[in-house]
C-alpha cells in the first residue's frame, strides 16, 4: 500500500509543479524575454538495486524529468537579425527627418535664398544705375550669407544632438553587455532544469534583444547556456565573450564612431545595424552634408568675389570681394569653469595671423590672461586687452584659473558674412569697354581684356590710333598723346594701363579703337551679368542653388529610401517575431485548458491517496 | 496559424499605427493643400519641383530686364518723339527765314527761337530714365549724354559707345538706348546742335558789321539748316522705328516668357499640390479602416478561454 501512496504523492508533486509552471506562464506572459515552460513528467523508474523492491511489480508514479523552455535558438537568433535592421533604419529615418529641415527648411532655405540672389543679381545688370537694386542686391547678398550660416548652424546642432544620443546609446550597449557578461557568470553556477536557471536564461534572451536593439550582433551558444558575443557577423570583434564584456565607448570625430579596446588597444569597429549602426549611417549622412555645405560656400564665394572683384564700382575702382569668408573665433574648451567670452578684432589687419592660431589662457593672480602662438614662438600675458599679430583680444566676463581658449580663423559656410556695406561700392560694370571710334574699313575688331598691365598713365579714355606705318599711337580723351607710336604685329596683344588690348584682323591706317575705363562709364553692368551667368551655371554646368538641391536632395532620397525600407524592415520583425513567439511565446487559451488539465489531474491524484488511505484502514479495520 | 498574445497584440497594433500615420498624413495634405510636406516624402517630385521654381525665378529676371528695357525704350521714344517735333519747327523756321518778306523783327525773333529750340533738345536729349540712366549717352549713362562747352558755346556729345544690352544669353538681350552722338549727326560730321546754332547765327547781326554774311551765304545756310533738319527728322524716325520694333519684340517675348511661366506653374501645381477629392477619400478609408481594426481587435481581445473558468 505504501506504494500506492507513493505514486500518488509523486504525481502530486509533479502536477503541482506542471501547474506552476502554467502560473508562470500567464504571469510571464507579456515580460520581454519570457519563453514558454513546459514541465516534463516521466515515470519514476523503480530501483532494483534495492533487495526488497525486486518483487515489486509496480512503477514508483512520475517524476519532473525537466523544465523545459520553450526555445527556438534559430528563430530567436532571426528575430534580433530582424531587430537590428529595424532599429538601424528606424534611427537613420528619424535623424534624417531631423537634419534634413535645417538642410531643406519649408519656407526660406538655402536654395530660394540663392535664387533670390540671382534674381537680384540679373535686376542689378539689368539696371546698374538704380540705387533701390543695388541696395536689394546687397541685402539679398546678406541673406545668402546669413541663411549659410544658418544652415551651418541648424546642421551643427543636430549632428551634435545626434552625437550625444550616439554616446548614451553606446553607454547602453556597454551597460548591457556588462550585465550580459555577470548572467553567463552566473549561469554556470545554476543547476540545469531549474527554475532559477530558466529565470536567468529569459534575462539573458532579454539583453541579448536588447544588444541587438543597439548593435547588429552574432550570439554563439557555449557550455550551460552561456554566450559568446560578436559586434556584426562571427568575425566581427568580441563584445561579451569568456572573460566579460568589452570596453566600448564613442569616438567623436568626423565622421563620429565606435572603438572597442581589444589585445591591440583600442580600435574603431564598424557597426552595422541596431540603433547605434543607424545613427552612424545618419551621421555619415550629415558629415556629407556639412561637407557638401562648405563646399558649395567656398565655391559660390570663390566665385561670386571673383566676378565681383574682376568689376569695377560707381567710382570705376576695381571691387572688393562681397563676402568675407573667414571669421576670427574663440573656442572654448570643453572643461572651462568660467563665463568668459573673449571679444576679438583686428588692430592691425595687415600683419598676416599665426596659421595654427592662438592659444588664451587665464591663469589668474598677478598674470591675468596669457595669449601665445599655437606653436608657442611668441605671447603676451596681462589683465587685457592683449594684442598680438595686430589681433587684440578683449576678455570679458567671469574666468576661472586654467580656463582656455583656442582662437583660429575659421572658414566654411559658418563664417561667411557680408564683406561690403555700401552700395555704389556695389561692382556691377565692366572696368574696360572698347569700342571702334572711327569708320573701320578693315573690319578689324578689338576686345579689351583686364590685367596687370601698366605701360600706359591712368586716363579716362583711351584712343588707339593706328597709322599710316603700320603702328599704332595711343592718345586719351582729349588728344594728348599717351605713348608715342610703336610697331604693331597683328595677333600682339597691345599693353594699356590694367588692361590688354587684342586686335583681331588686320586695322588699317587710320582705324581708331576708343576703350573707356569704368570711371567714364561707371553705369554699365557688364561685370554684373557676369556674375549672373556665373550663378546660374554656365555650359550645362548646374548653378549654385541647383547645386544644394542636389546635395539637400541627397540627404532627403536617404530618409525616402529609409522610410521604405523601414516599412518593409517592420513587416520583416513581425514575422520573425511571430516565428519566435510561436515557438517561446504563451497562449493565454493553451495555458487555460493545461490549467484545467492539471487540476483534474491533480486533483485525481489526491483522490489516489485518499483511496489508499481508506484501503489501509479498511486492512487495519480486519484485526 | 500563431496564438500567440504578445505577437498579436504587436502585429495589430501595428497595423492600427500605419493607418493612423496614413490618416495624419492626408488630414495633413488638405489643410496644407501641399500632396507632401518634406522633400523626403517624394524626393524626386520635390526635385523636378525646385528645379522647375528656379526656371520660373529664371524667366521672372528675363521680365523684370525686359520691363526695365521697356521703360528705357519707352521714354527714348517719346524723347525722340519730341526732339523731332523741334526740328520740324526748326525747318519751318528757316523756311519762313528763307522768305523774302523775312524782315530783321522777323529774323531775330526765329533767332531767338531757334536758341530756345537747341535748350529744348538739349534738354530733351539729357534725359533719363526713373532710375537716372541717360537715354542717350551709349555706355556712359550715368553723365548727361550733351553738354554746352562752356568756352566755345557748342554743344558736345559726352556719351561713349552704345548701351548697355539688357537680358541674358537666353535670347532676350535688347539694346535698351541709344548712342545720342549718331541720331543727331549730319553728313558733314556735325550735329544738330551745330545746325542750330548756325541758323541762329546766321540770322543774328553780327557786332562787328564786317563779319556780317552776305545775303548768297545766308540763303545758303538756311538752305543747308532746312536740308539738314530734313534729315535729321528722317534719322530720327528711323530711331523711332527701331525703337518701336525693338518694344515689339519685348511685348513679344514678354508674352512668350508669360506663357512659359503659366505653363512652368501648372506643371508645378500638378507635381506639388493635393488633389483634395483623391487625398480625402483615401483618408476616409484609412479613417474606416483604422476605425474597424480597433473595434474588431476589442472584440477578439475579449474572448479568453479563462473568462469560460468557473
Amino acid at each position: 500500500m505504501t506504494d500506492l501512496l507513493t505514486i500518488a504523492s509523486s504525481a502530486l508533486s509533479g502536477y503541482r509543479a506542471a501547474l506552476a509552471a502554467v502560473g508562470e506562464n500567464v504571469a510571464g506572459a507579456d515580460a520581454p524575454g519570457f519563453a514558454r515552460r513546459d514541465v516534463r513528467l516521466a515515470s519514476a523508474a523503480s530501483d532494483p538495486a534495492g533487495p526488497l523492491d525486486a518483487a515489486r511489480g509496480t512503477g514508483l508514479g512520475v517524476r519532473v524529468a525537466e523544465l523545459r523552455r520553450a526555445r527556438d535558438g534559430l528563430a530567436a537568433a532571426r528575430l534580433r537579425d530582424a531587430q537590428s535592421t529595424r532599429a538601424a533604419l528606424e534611427a537613420t529615418h528619424t535623424w534624417l527627418l531631423r537634419i534634413e529641415p535645417a538642410l531643406q527648411p519649408e519656407a526660406g532655405g538655402l536654395s530660394p535664398t540663392l535664387t533670390a540672389f540671382n534674381s537680384a543679381a540679373a535686376a542689378v545688370a539689368a539696371d546698374p544705375a538704380s540705387t533701390v537694386k543695388r541696395d536689394l542686391f546687397l541685402a539679398a547678398a546678406d541673406d545668402v550669407a546669413g541663411r549659410f550660416r544658418a544652415t551651418a548652424r541648424a546642421l551643427g546642432e543636430q549632428s551634435r544632438s545626434l552625437n550625444t544620443e550616439l554616446g548614451s546609446e553606446v553607454a547602453d550597449l556597454q551597460a548591457t553587455a556588462g550585465r550580459l557578461a555577470s548572467i553567463n557568470e552566473r549561469l554556470v553556477h545554476t543547476r540545469e532544469g531549474s527554475s532559477p536557471r530558466a529565470a536567468l536564461l529569459d534575462e539573458r534572451d532579454r539583453l541579448l534583444s536588447d544588444l541587438a536593439e543597439r548593435a547588429g550582433i552574432e550570439v554563439s551558444e557555449g557550455a550551460r547556456g552561456t554566450v559568446t558575443v560578436r559586434l556584426g557577423d562571427s568575425f566581427g570583434p568580441m563584445l561579451v565573450g569568456p572573460r566579460g564584456a568589452a570596453l566600448v565607448e564613442l569616438d567623436p570625430g568626423t565622421p563620429p564612431g565606435v572603438r572597442i579596446a581589444g589585445e591591440g588597444g583600442s580600435a574603431r569597429v564598424a557597426i552595422v545595424g541596431g540603433s547605434i549602426g543607424g545613427l552612424l549611417a545618419a551621421a555619415a549622412r550629415a558629415v556629407d552634408a556639412t561637407a557638401a555645405l562648405n563646399g558649395l560656400a567656398a565655391a559660390f564665394a570663390g566665385a561670386v568675389n571673383a566676378a565681383h572683384q574682376s568689376g569695377a564700382d560707381l567710382s570705376g575702382t576695381r571691387g572688393a570681394p562681397l563676402f568675407a569668408t573667414t571669421v576670427l573665433a574663440a573656442v572654448p574648451a570643453g572643461a572651462n569653469a568660467g563665463s568668459a567670452a573673449p571679444a576679438l578684432s583686428r588692430s592691425d589687419p595687415a600683419v598676416p595671423l599665426a596659421p595654427d592660431g592662438y592659444v588664451l589662457a587665464f591663469e589668474g593672480g598677478a598674470t591675468g590672461w596669457r595669449l601665445a602662438r599655437a606653436d608657442g614662438s611668441a605671447e603676451v600675458s596681462g589683465p587685457g586687452p592683449l594684442t598680438i599679430d595686430g589681433l587684440r583680444v578683449e576678455p570679458s566676463g567671469a574666468a576661472a584659473p586654467g580656463d582656455l581658449f583656442l582662437i583660429a580663423e575659421q572658414s566654411g559656410a559658418a563664417a561667411l558674412t557680408l564683406g561690403i556695406s555700401d552700395s555704389r561700392r556695389v561692382a556691377a560694370a565692366e572696368p574696360f569697354t572698347v569700342v571702334p571710334a572711327a569708320a573701320d574699313s578693315s573690319k578689324a575688331r578689338a576686345a579689351v581684356v583686364p590685367d596687370a598691365s601698366a605701360a600706359l598713365p591712368p586716363a579716362e579714355r583711351y584712343r588707339f590710333v593706328f597709322t599710316p606705318s603700320g603702328g599704332v599711337e595711343v592718345r586719351d580723351g582729349a588728344g594728348a598723346l599717351l605713348a608715342p607710336e610703336q610697331p604693331f604685329t597683328p595677333g600682339t596683344p597691345i599693353a594699356g594701363a590694367g588692361f590688354r588690348l587684342e586686335v583681331t584682323g588686320t586695322p588699317a591706317a587710320g582705324d581708331v579703337f576708343e576703350v573707356a575705363s569704368a570711371a567714364l562709364t561707371p553705369g554699365n553692368g557688364g561685370a554684373m551679368r557676369r556674375l549672373s551667368a556665373a550663378l546660374v551655371g554656365t555650359g550645362g554646368a548646374p548653378g549654385y542653388a541647383e547645386q544644394w538641391d542636389r546635395a539637400a536632395g541627397q540627404l532627403s532620397r536617404a530618409a525616402a529610401g529609409a522610410h521604405d525600407d523601414l516599412a518593409s524592415a517592420r513587416s520583416i520583425e513581425s514575422a520573425a517575431r511571430s516565428a519566435q513567439e510561436a515557438a517561446s511565446g504563451v497562449d493565454l487559451d493553451t495555458e487555460a485548458a493545461k490549467l484545467i488539465r492539471f487540476q483534474q489531474a491533480y486533483q485525481a491524484s489526491s483522490r489516489i491517496v485518499q483511496a489508499a488511505r481508506d484501503i489501509f484502514d479498511s486492512i487495519l479495520a480486519i484485526g | 496559424m500563431v496564438n500567440a498574445s504578445r505577437a498579436q497584440l504587436q502585429a495589430q497594433t501595428e497595423r492600427m499605427r500605419s493607418l493612423s500615420e496614413e490618416v495624419a498624413a492626408r488630414q495633413a495634405a488638405v489643410s496644407t493643400g501641399r500632396r507632401f510636406a518634406r522633400a523626403s516624402d517624394d524626393p524626386a517630385a520635390a526635385r523636378q519641383a525646385a528645379t522647375l521654381t528656379r526656371r520660373g525665378a529664371a524667366r521672372q529676371d528675363s521680365l523684370a530686364g525686359l520691363e526695365v528695357a521697356g521703360q528705357r525704350l519707352t521714354a527714348a521714344d517719346a524723347t525722340l518723339g519730341a526732339v523731332t517735333d523741334q526740328i520740324v519747327r526748326l525747318r519751318e523756321l528757316a523756311l519762313q527765314a528763307r522768305s523774302d518778306t523775312a524782315d530783321d523783327g522777323l529774323k531775330s525773333a526765329l533767332a531767338a527761337e531757334a536758341r530756345e529750340l537747341s535748350a529744348s533738345v538739349l534738354r530733351l536729349m539729357n534725359g533719363q530714365d526713373a532710375s537716372g540712366t541717360s537715354l542717350f549717352a551709349g555706355a556712359r549713362a550715368s553723365a548727361p549724354a550733351f553738354a554746352r562747352d562752356a568756352a566755345t558755346g557748342a554743344v558736345r556729345y559726352q556719351g561713349f559707345g552704345e548701351p548697355d544690352v539688357i537680358g541674358s544669353d537666353d535670347g532676350t538681350a535688347v539694346a535698351a538706348g541709344f548712342g545720342g552722338d549718331r541720331l543727331l549727326a549730319l553728313p558733314d560730321g556735325s550735329s544738330a546742335f551745330d545746325l542750330i546754332d548756325r541758323f541762329a547765327a546766321a540770322l543774328t547781326p553780327p557786332i562787328d558789321p564786317a563779319a556780317a554774311l552776305t545775303p548768297e551765304e545766308r540763303a545758303t545756310t538756311l538752305d543747308a539748316t532746312i536740308a539738314g533738319a530734313g534729315a535729321l527728322v528722317d534719322q530720327l524716325a528711323s530711331a523711332r522705328a527701331s525703337a518701336g520694333a525693338r518694344l515689339a519684340r519685348i511685348e513679344t517675348e514678354r508674352d512668350a516668357i508669360n506663357a512659359e511661366n503659366q505653363a512652368l506653374v501648372e506643371t508645378r501645381s500638378a507635381l506639388t499640390d493635393a488633389d483634395l477629392a483623391a487625398e480625402i477619400t483615401s483618408m476616409q478609408r484609412a479613417m474606416l479602416l483604422l476605425d474597424a481594426s480597433r473595434q474588431t481587435y476589442a472584440q477578439v481581445s475579449r474572448l479568453s478561454l479563462f473568462d469560460q473558468l468557473r
